[in-house]
């Protein structure tokens, strides 16, 4: 077999099974746990299968990356959406991570989510899931990358939303989804931008070369604008600078999907993005600026909210969320080598954490055990290096996670409210609002919903 | 001028309207003599839609009635159109079936079916004003909106009226000389039928207030786009260009404003109106925006918006007649965990309404931003905007009425019925697998688009010149 | 609570109201206390403590209780209606037993010579109401066939009755008649949540919860948190409020002017008394409604406002910091938020009191539908309806209205509970008319002698199955040795014994004298892997050591996921295999030997050791209720129990009830270490225990979750036991083996078709899988506490759901032995029957819901989410296959020893006559039992509609089958004889 075609399967694989496994529920078919475990556990080997070989053969060819092209998707009189695909030597190690680890964090769940009324709903959108995430990393354009980006979205917020009969894992999906459409809006703009300024989206228009070592074909204010908009979008997914308030919200899900989306695959998308687009960031000044204040800040600001968190969930949101502030440095410092070890590093070791959080309260005990009973004491050297007034002052804007949910629930969302129910003037009331008052249908009863209404009393 | 082979168009509004005529007549026959009708029309209109693609989208006149015809840019419509009927009449509830209401339903149908077969401005206009019969006559009784929606059908078919006793003044059906008093009123007609911003509240109201699934089809029947459409294909005034950009920025006010505007809603009804309305505007921004790409993504986005928008509608009014609070819900109902079908079709078609990709609605609207992205970038941007707002308010909408904790009074409610899960499933299916395999389906939209586009490029070639 | 006086300074402001009076105070004190009840009272989570969940309720009848709780926390009494209906359908509910629960209860005539009441609720319970509302009533006309045909479940005469009547004639009727109800009065509001829910839309606990988790979170965190709070010894009230009025902070919507409030108290320097009155004052909460509205405003934050509360009353609950807790200061502090909330939103805090909160959307049609299907149900047909005078009109629908959906859920609760007893009862007075199953020798080969606990159940009927000739016994887990104990890996003592009892002696391990230098080293290297492990996890966290060992360390734990995911059993045997070879253990000793009298423990105060006569007390306490006075086989094993299990915050609630959540090994070791002593010996036979010199007490440890048994101090053994060991060792690993494939049957994922060894295997890897919920069942099914001798109960199949207790009523003359077996059985197996009873029920309300979303909080307990309330009562996956029935106590004595025995206790009294467990008397001699009905009052069982099977051995029994089974006798002579 050749990479290419083993690459191509690589892709099919999650997305064919969720469709069909998706379509054959939707026409009121079902699929047993046992089958769908069965299922799934022989896609990951031989999706694990596939990554190996890919691996192999450009190992033992030599090859520094393998293109598929797949024609277009559908054209338009001289517009076509191509459909290619690539692994290279950036991509080949968040393909492996991403299949690795959501094949693990499956097998997990087969255990853990078993009797779940969701158990089916969920390995559907796990499936889906590593489609869209494959789509990312093998994506040999903007445009198909923004396919697979939406369809990682989508599934994390609906499964942050998974236990959906509670009240807040709903509110904090929807939140979640808000930020992300907010931040996708980065990436499509830029998209349209590329297209507008190159004529194309695909990195092989983009860029010349091959990563890494590839260098860029725009220059000047369009690069800028472009990567900018890039560096916002990325910053969304990986829950960085602007939009670095999600990620705590998005602890109500079940413990696998916290693990393989926001230890694990997701959140290292936008670094992914990042790394992709690499050359473009570094020739903007702006751009390149602009990652490393992302970085630094958000880094900074995780770390100190995630030193107050007493939850292990929490803490172990704002501990990732403080790593990729780290690999946001190193892009945009240029290390892409040592983002790209990181990234893989910090990936399994956030994994393994995220599905051992309910052990943290044994685990704790047995580490206190060990120790005599006397666990090393943490946070001392606030008591030494800072006054008091300051150490509370800190301690404050971590315990408030940096006012960012004040902020935009102050600043942003109540504004739009606000216009938007400005915005009502230019709606005249044609119908009195019955309905509003009085609680009953808006409208007659149908013919057979008055049988039910009361005759009139006789007197 | 060549023929049909056979008189499938005026069989197909011939069979609406039989069918309309003997509900009316025998209301107790129930939905089977409706269901005939639609399916026996939907044959028709596919006949004829088969043969125009064999003809290479080239117009073709009815066999027996001469003002009707069927050409590239109608012919699928009216197939959509045509099942789209038969998909609300089959799922409607009993409650939106009993007395006169089928029987409106059929009416507006055929009215719509004979505005996209006409073949002048005459019977078009008598397809506007048929659309109008139902609402006027009480044909779905009496609810609090169908004095509204009535003044407003009324209002755009006067203007279209006018527009043609305009252009019949100076002697002329067609555009190259017309008047500018009757492009100003087709303008009129085309905001109050479609409403565009600020004349949008009309059909919020008919939402809220009217008969959802009669509101579904008239919402859907795009005879605005249309209208559009179809002066667009023709030879165009300089100054119409002009109008037309006015008329596409008036477009993206309207998303734009309807998808910040549904921020403030809570009504499931309104939400959707919103949502609906705000992305049924992308159709005219890209039939504005004069090229390929945008035409095409409108014309596709026409089939996304008739197909997603109406699952939409049906669920949500499957759900009124199942539970009363859905109405005016007071917290969010939960119902996904009674009826997670219904939930799943609601998403599918919700996201395919936002343009998720894997959907139909991304290649429309994929095609959308390209093509406004060559003409007007900012259009461009602003409708990603109005996407995003809307993408979150569909979301919105959805936890609204399937998440959350399910109120205690809500007791065994069905699922999707097989009478409901078919039609839902046939929308989804066309959704997703268009999605996945749209170089399938947006061919169909080929030739009326590359039609329309030739007229403004030979137009603007001419203009040169 | 103190009456100290608080100075007239504190809080006098001048033109403030003035200081509260004292009397002011003490209102206020003895209200949040009284509120205070309703609160969860489970502790942190290491510990989980089984407790009646309506523990607060218990001075009521168990039906009443039900009902007022679930008004109160807004939860489920009983079962859901189709549950029941359900299980009717499935026959667990005989119509019988549903007649005899009607029987039971009050007659009255209600349309004369036509209709009772008994008719009537029997009507409505069989076949049972439709379920239809006013608010989806649409669509059944609609869509359904309400209106067109009448129901197709009807009994013959109702039908034929309605035979010649229309639905839509019955129907109209009912809407003639029926005079329309009235909406209900709206009612005021119980705390501004309410009020502004339906005036504005806002969740005020949305807006004040989020602050007080966060808050209170990091106050009690006991070690997550890298950075704890600072200021905590000011109190919690204090700490917040300096920490939340920083000037730098940015508040969320309707918090704006909290900083303000929250300074001007500090300035004010009020302490969290006052601050509550002033705020009460300020919401315009008048005196006498203090309590309710204390309480409303508490349960919107249960779990952790409980969590407070239980660690003000007992500090020494925190596991590592303790923390200085007070309600008032959590009080004053959530109504701080409150008022400057409500003061946001209304511009006037006491606003909100007149405000009228949405009323339940109102449904006339709902009592329509009610009496049309009731009509259907009793055969009414329209004319009858129509024709009925009106005062019986009126008496139909009131009495109709009175037959609920809550009191029909009772009544049918009420006969689940009685086939259940009668499935039990019965079978076993079959049992009792069959010869007896024993072992068949003059002398036990060994007897053995295990936890009460129903998990043991299964082992000790193995054990006797695979040999005849070992008899076992079941007595309270902590074996009479209520210890502080510390093993050699422990970093200090923990109480091993009931949560009421508080330990006089401490017990220590001590690594034997010729082993030292391994415990050194032993310790040297947990101290090294405690650092390692303490800074792995904190350095992959944090800022820049996260970076270094995230980027160049963090691949290496791919191989322990992967590996423990993909073959977690040949994981842990690695793991096993390192520790031998790095933490080489060194045998140990218990120091449990006091010379002196009086050698207390300078520090804790605890007594070191057992004197000579306080070893003989502990292990005649044991020895003397379970009836082994004299005749002991030469081997005895005590073995305590324990569960280990992954990844699991809710190991507590697996392990030994009676050593207060923690493993009962050490109290069996030291119990057969004890029993070894010839001094002890000597003092027993003073108390007519003779034990023969040949006997050796053997200590050990069972796992309920992996089914592993170890024996402790075999060294210690006289060699000529040797033989005996070996014998009994070969007999429990088949009996574990075995008992191990029983457990399997009820584990979906298990399958079916294991072989025994499969089977063990299974139970294994359970304890090993990082992604398993359901270790083990814990205590789910449990249903029956047996107080008897295990002649009643041997060669009975009790499917691991009946507590058994040993008790010999015939060694018992004075019932002495009787008031302390059930003074401790009765509070512990009704605590857990009833926990498990009401997290069943309502598995939100009560219990924790599902564990999948569960997220450790400040390692005390669990909170759904990032942000939410602390969890309490026990999870989904833990109670999934449970049977929410009381627990039925069948006591082998005569019915007037129980009683007299149980009356005398005042709690047991209070516990029984108001029906929180079930009881019934089986006479030692004669077998006859008698159920107790209440009141004094007792009912001989009679009838014999339950059958018992008989089965050569439990394995054919229950072999592919996963439901509860029915009891059944196991009599392995028929295998012989077969």
């Amino acid at each position: 077999m050749t990479p290419q075609i083993l690459l191509t399967t690589l892709v099919a694989i999650p997305g064919a099974l969720f469709l069909m496994i998706g379509l054959a529920w939707l026409a009121g078919g079902h699929l047993s746990e046992k089958a769908m475990a069965g299922v799934s556990r022989l896609a990951y080997l031989v999706m694990t299968f596939c990554v190996v070989m890919i691996g192999w053969k450009m190992g033992s060819a030599g090859l520094t990356s393998v293109h598929v092209n797949l024609g277009n998707w559908f054209t338009v009189a001289e517009y076509g959406f191509p459909l290619s695909l690539v692994v290279d030597r950036l991509s080949l190690p968040f393909v492996a991570i991403t299949v690795i680890l959501a094949g693990i964090v499956g097998s997990f769940s087969v255990r853990y989510l078993h009797r779940d009324p969701g158990f089916q709903r969920f390995f559907l959108l796990l499936h889906l899931f590593a489609f869209g995430a494959l789509m990312v990393f093998t994506a040999d354009s903007l445009d198909l990358l923004i396919g697979g980006w939406e369809v990682v979205g989508i599934t994390s917020v609906l499964l942050i939303g998974f236990f959906q009969y509670r009240r807040d894992p709903v509110r904090n999906a929807l939140r979640v989804f808000g930020t992300y459409r907010v931040a996708d809006l980065n990436i499509l703009v830029a998209v349209f931008l590329a297209h507008h300024w190159c004529g194309t989206a695909s990195w092989g228009g983009m860029f010349t070369g091959e990563w890494p070592g590839h260098t860029n074909n725009l220059a000047g204010t369009a690069a800028t604008w472009i990567a900018v908009l890039l560096v916002f979008a990325a910053s969304g997914k990986s829950a960085q600078g602007p939009f670095c308030g999600w990620l705590a919200r998005a602890m109500e899900g079940p413990t696998p999907s916290s693990a393989v989306f926001y230890g694990a695959i997701s959140v290292h998308a936008g670094a992914y993005l990042l790394l992709r687009v690499e050359p473009l960031i570094r020739s903007s000044p702006l751009a390149t600026g602009l990652v490393i204040f992302i970085g630094v800040t958000t880094a900074v600001l995780s770390t100190m909210i995630h030193r107050t968190c007493a939850d292990a969930k929490t803490g172990l949101a704002y501990a990732s969320q403080t790593q990729l502030g780290i690999i946001f440095v190193e892009i945009g410092l240029g290390w892409t080598t040592l983002a790209i070890l990181h990234i893989i590093g910090h990936a399994m070791v956030r994994t393994m954490q995220f599905l051992r959080s309910p052990s943290m309260l044994s685990d704790y005990h047995r580490v206190h055990a060990a120790a005599g009973g006397r666990v090393g004491a943490t946070g001392e050297q606030y008591d030494s290096l800072l006054s008091k007034p300051v150490q509370v002052m800190l301690y404050r804007i971590a315990l408030g996670r940096g006012f960012y949910d004040a902020i935009v629930d102050r600043f942003l969302i109540a504004p739009t409210r606000t216009v938007a129910r400005a915005l009502s003037v230019f709606e005249p009331e044609w119908v009195k609002d019955r309905a509003s008052n009085s609680r009953q249908p808006a409208e007659t009863p149908g013919m057979i919903t008055q049988m039910m209404t009361r005759p009139a009393p006789k007197s | 001028m060549t023929h049909l082979s056979l008189p499938c168009i005026s069989f197909g509004i011939t069979a609406l309207l039989a069918g309309s005529a003997v509900t009316l007549v025998r209301p107790a026959a129930g939905r089977r003599p409706a269901i005939i009708s639609a399916l026996v029309s939907l044959l028709a209109f596919a006949l004829a839609a088969l043969e125009v693609h064999h003809q290479h989208g080239s117009r073709l006149l009815d066999a027996w009635v001469p003002w009707l015809e069927a050409d590239a840019l109608d012919a699928v419509p009216m197939v959509f159109f045509a099942s789209l009927t038969l998909v609300l009449i089959t799922l409607a509830p009993r409650r939106d079936t009993g007395g006169s209401a089928l029987s409106g339903m059929l009416l507006l149908a055929a009215a719509t079916e004979i505005a996209y077969a006409a073949s002048n401005l005459i019977t078009l206009a008598t397809g506007w004003w048929l659309t109008a019969v139902p609402f006027a006559f009480r044909f779905f009784g009496n609810p609090p909106a169908r004095r509204v929606v009535s003044v407003f059908l009324i209002g755009g078919a006067l203007a279209l009226t006018g527009a043609i006793a305009a252009l019949h003044a100076t002697a002329l059906t067609d555009f190259s000389h017309v008047s500018h008093l009757a492009m100003w009123l087709i303008v009129l007609a085309v905001a109050l039928r479609k409403g565009l911003f600020p004349l949008h509240s009309w059909v919020v109201t008919s939402f809220e207030h009217g008969p959802l699934l009669p509101t579904a089809l008239l919402f859907n029947g795009h005879l605005g786009a249309l209208l559009i459409a179809r002066s667009e294909a023709v030879t165009l005034p300089h100054f119409a260009h002009q109008v037309l950009d006015m008329l596409s920025i008036a477009a993206l006010i309207t998303a734009l404003i309807a998808s910040l505007r549904s921020f403030a809603e809570k009504k499931p009804r309104r939400l959707l109106a919103f949502v609906c309305i705000s992305q049924a505007s992308f159709i005219l921004a890209g039939l504005a925006t004069a090229n390929a790409e945008g035409i095409t993504g409108a014309l596709v986005h026409w089939l996304v918006v008739t197909a997603a928008s109406s699952g939409l509608i049906a669920i949500v009014r499957i759900l009124e007649v199942r539970v009363m609070d859905v109405t005016n819900p007071e917290s969010d109902l939960g119902l996904a965990v009674k009826a997670p079908r219904l939930a799943t079709f609601f998403l599918i078609c919700g996201l395919a309404l936002i343009g998720l990709p894997g959907t139909l609605g991304y290649c429309a609207e994929d095609l959308l931003f390209h093509g406004a992205l060559a003409s007007h970038p900012f259009l461009g941007v602003a409708l990603l905007v109005a996407t995003a707002f809307n993408a979150i308010n569909l979301i919105r909408l959805y936890s609204l009425l399937f998440l959350g904790v399910l109120p205690k009074h809500v007791i065994d409610i069905p699922d999707a019925l097989p009478r409901e899960r078919w039609p839902l499933t046939a929308c989804v299916v066309f959704l997703v697998l268009g999605g996945i395999l749209p170089g399938r389906v947006i061919p169909w939209r080929d030739a009326a688009a590359h039609e329309i586009e030739t007229a403004i490029g030979l137009k603007k070639h001419g203009g040169h010149h | 609570m103190s009456t100290h006086a608080h100075p007239p300074s504190c809080g006098c402001q001048g033109h403030d109201p003035g200081p509260a009076s004292t009397a002011t105070h003490e209102h206020l004190r003895h209200a949040l206390e009284h509120a205070s009840h309703y609160l969860p009272a489970q502790g942190p989570i290491g510990v989980f403590v089984h407790h009646n969940t309506l523990h607060a309720f218990q001075h009521k009848r168990f039906e009443d209780a039900v009902v007022e709780a679930s008004r109160i926390f807004k939860t489920e009494p009983y079962l859901s209606e189709q549950a029941y209906q359900e299980e009717r359908r499935r026959g667990r509910i005989l119509d019988a037993d549903i007649d005899a629960v009607l029987a039971s209860e009050e007659d009255a005539e209600i349309l004369p010579g036509r209709l009772t009441r008994r008719q009537l609720r029997r009507a409505l319970l069989i076949p049972g109401v439709r379920r239809v509302n006013g608010r989806n009533i649409a669509w059944e006309v609609e869509e359904g066939d309400l209106l067109t045909s009448f129901r197709k479940d009807l009994d013959a005469t109702a039908a034929r009755a309605l035979a010649s009547d229309s639905p839509a004639e019955l129907w109209k009727v009912c809407t003639t008649r029926l005079q329309p109800e009235p909406p209900p009065p709206p009612a005021r509001p119980l705390r501004p949540r309410e009020a502004m829910l339906a005036l504005r839309s806002v969740d005020l606990d949305g807006v004040v919860n989020a602050p007080m988790i966060r808050l209170v979170g990091a106050y009690l965190d006991q070690g997550i948190a890298y950075w704890p709070m600072p200021l905590r010894e000011l109190g919690l009230l204090k700490a917040s409020r300096r920490i939340m009025s920083q000037s730098v902070s940015i508040y969320r919507a309707h918090l704006s002017k909290i900083g303000q409030e929250l300074r001007d108290q500090e300035a004010r320097d009020l302490g969290a008394e006052d601050t509550v009155v002033l705020m009460l004052e300020r919401l315009g909460v008048p005196e006498e409604e203090w309590e309710a509205y204390l309480a409303a405003e508490l349960l919107g934050l249960p779990g952790w406002a409980g969590l407070v509360h239980c660690l003000e009353k007992d500090p020494a609950l925190a596991p590592h910091d303790r923390v200085r807790c007070s309600l008032m200061e959590y009080m004053a502090l959530r109504l701080t938020y409150t008022a400057v909330a409500v003061e946001d939103i209304l511009g006037d805090a006491r606003a909100w009191r007149s405000i009228t909160p949405n009323a339940r959307p109102h449904d006339p049609l709902t009592h329509q539908a009610r009496l049309f299907d009731a009509a259907q149900l009793l055969g009414l047909s329209s004319t009858t309806l129509k024709e009925l005078p009106l005062s019986q009109f009126e008496a139909l629908c009131q009495e109709l209205e009175k037959c609920h959906e809550v009191e029909r859920r009772r009544l049918l609760h009420q006969a689940y509970e009685r086939r259940h007893e009668r499935q039990i009862l019965i079978p076993l007075a079959r049992h009792l008319a069959m010869p007896r199953i024993d072992p068949g020798t003059d002398r036990l080969a060994a007897q053995a002698i295990f936890c009460i606990d129903e998990r043991e159940e299964s082992l000790r009927r193995a054990i006797e199955e695979v040999d005849p000739s070992i008899e076992t016994y079941g007595a309270a887990g902590f074996f009479g040795c209520a210890i502080d104990y510390a093993g050699i890996d422990d970093a200090e003592g923990v109480s091993l014994c009931p949560v009421v009892v508080k330990p006089g002696h401490e017990v220590r391990e001590t690594p034997v004298e010729d082993e030292s230098h391994l415990h050194q080293k032993r310790q040297f290297m947990r101290r090294l892997w405690a650092r390692v492990v303490r800074n792995g996890s904190i350095s992959t966290r944090t800022l820049v050591r996260g970076s270094l060992s995230t980027a160049f360390l963090g691949f290496l734990s791919l191989f322990p996921m992967a590996l423990r995911i993909l073959t977690p059993l040949a994981y842990a045997k690695l793991m096993r295999r390192l520790n031998d070879i790095f933490l080489p253990e060194p045998r140990t000793e218990l120091t449990f030997m006091r010379d002196s009298d009086e050698s207390r423990n300078a520090t804790s105060g605890l007594m070191q050791g057992f004197s000579v006569q306080e070893m003989a007390d502990r292990v005649s306490s044991v020895l003397g209720p379970v009836g082994m006075h004299n005749g002991h086989a030469r081997l005895v094993v005590i073995l305590g129990h324990g569960s280990t299990s992954l990844n699991n915050p809710f190991v507590s609630a697996y392990c030994c009830g009676a050593c207060g959540g923690r493993s009962g090994a050490p109290n069996a070791r030291l119990f057969a270490l004890m029993a070894n002593r010839p001094a002890v010996r000597e003092r027993l036979r003073q108390k007519g225990i003779l034990i023969p010199e040949d006997t050796w007490f053997l200590g050990g440890y069972h796992d309920t979750c992996n089914d592993n048994i170890d024996l402790y101090d075999v060294d210690l053994m006289p060699p000529g036991h040797q033989a005996d060991l070996a014998h009994v060792r070969e007999s429990l690993d088949k009996a574990r083996a075995r008992s191990a494939h029983e457990r399997t049957r009820r584990f979906e994922l298990a399958g079916t078709g294991l072989s025994v060894e499969e089977g063990l295997r299974h139970v294994q890897e359970r304890a090993e899988h990082l992604g398993e919920p359901r270790p083990e069942y814990g205590h789910c099914t449990n249903a029956v506490a047996v107080v008897g001798r295990r002649e009643t109960t041997r060669g009975l199949f009790l499917d691991r759901r009946a507590f058994l207790v040993s008790y010999d009523a015939t060694k018992d003359p004075e019932d002495k032995a009787l008031a302390a077996v059930l003074g401790a059985v009765i509070p512990v197996c009704g605590g857990i029957s009833l926990e498990y009873y009401f997290s069943t029920v309502d598995n939100e309300g009560y219990g924790c819901g599902t564990k999948l979303p569960h997220n450790i909080t400040g390692l005390v307990g669990v909170m759904n989410g990032y942000q939410g309330d602390i969890r309490t009562g026990l999870p989904l996956q833990t109670v999934e296959i449970h049977e929410p029935v009381r627990i039925l106590f069948v006591v082998e004595t005569t019915p007037e020893r129980v009683l007299g025995v149980i009356h005398a206790n005042p709690l047991l009294k209070e516990f029984l006559e108001n029906r929180w467990i079930r009881l019934a008397a089986l006479a030692p001699g004669s077998g006859v039992i008698q159920v107790y009905r209440g009141g004094g009052c007792w009912e001989p069982l009679q009838g014999d509609e339950e059958p018992l099977p008989v089965a050569p051995s439990s394995l054919a029994y229950y072999s592919g089958k996963m439901e509860h089974l029915p009891v059944a006798r196991i009599d392995p002579s028929l295998t012989k004889a077969a």
